[in-house]
């Protein structure tokens, strides 16, 4: 029996994200996850800092308020906004067919549905969690 | 082998879960935490210690807070992980892999931890 060979792992060009605008697109839409974990990260460091007292809170809401923060903010939701619209552009391709009535459901339908939804649910949720 | 894809299986799905989450319901939440108390009109209970402290000590508010956050840094670290192979990062496929999910365990528990 002939040995195997080992495959050799494709390695892309570098730099090869700037040679196009769409793989640009691509690699900023994936990245905008980056900015996912960084809010998450922030989120919980403003939790903790609730659980040691309001002294402690209060200083992070101050930091949080401040110019540097405040942009990285804005940015953090604009990479947001934009995971949140190529996501529902992506579903039909990234999810298991729909059936209803023993049909495929069309993509676009799933699309509306999300983008739809997405005010909605933000509406409820501001209400629920955070509305005075 | 057939571990291995049984973790892939799961790791898709929550990919899956995780990616229409953090589309549906981050931007609202990174508006009233982040955005919002940069302005002093905002009507928003965060940037009140007592409010947001009552608010988050409910329990099914927790449990929404860690499912969703957790689900979405899932997603999140999985996008990451695959764009740095893209990116070049292919020949320290176990590096990377390793640090991503130590990653996002250590971001998962810090989360419990602060709020539970």
């Amino acid at each position: 029996m002939e040995p195997q060979r080992k495959r050799k792992q494709f390695e892309p060009p570098s730099l090869w994200w700037l040679g196009h605008r769409q793989y640009l697109a691509y690699t900023l839409r994936e990245l905008s996850s980056f900015f996912i974990i960084l809010y998450v990260l922030l989120f919980s460091i403003s939790m903790f800092q609730l659980k040691l007292g309001e002294a402690s809170y209060q200083a992070y809401e101050r930091l949080l308020t401040s110019p540097p923060f405040i942009v990285l903010s804005i940015l953090i939701l604009a990479f947001s906004v934009y995971h949140s619209i190529t996501w529902f552009k992506v579903t039909p391709t990234a999810l298991p067919p729909i059936r209803v009535n023993g049909g495929k459901m069309p993509g676009w339908v799933l699309v509306a549905v999300q983008v739809y939804l997405w005010p909605l649910i933000s509406y409820v949720l501001y209400v629920w969690i955070y509305a005075r | 082998m057939v571990v291995r894809n049984r973790f892939e299986a799961i790791d898709w799905m929550l990919f899956g879960g995780g990616g229409i989450v953090a589309a549906l319901v981050l931007p609202i939440h990174i508006i009233a935490t982040n955005v919002l108390p940069a302005f002093t009109f905002a009507p928003t209970i965060f940037t009140q210690y007592q409010l947001t402290a009552a608010k988050v000590g409910e329990p099914l508010i927790k449990l929404y807070l860690i499912l969703v956050l957790s689900l979405s840094t899932w997603h999140a670290t999985h996008r990451v992980r695959f764009i740095l192979f893209d990116l070049g990062l292919v020949k320290h496929r176990g590096i990377v892999t390793q640090a991503s999910m130590v990653t996002l365990g250590a971001i998962i528990i810090f989360l419990i931890i602060a709020l539970v």
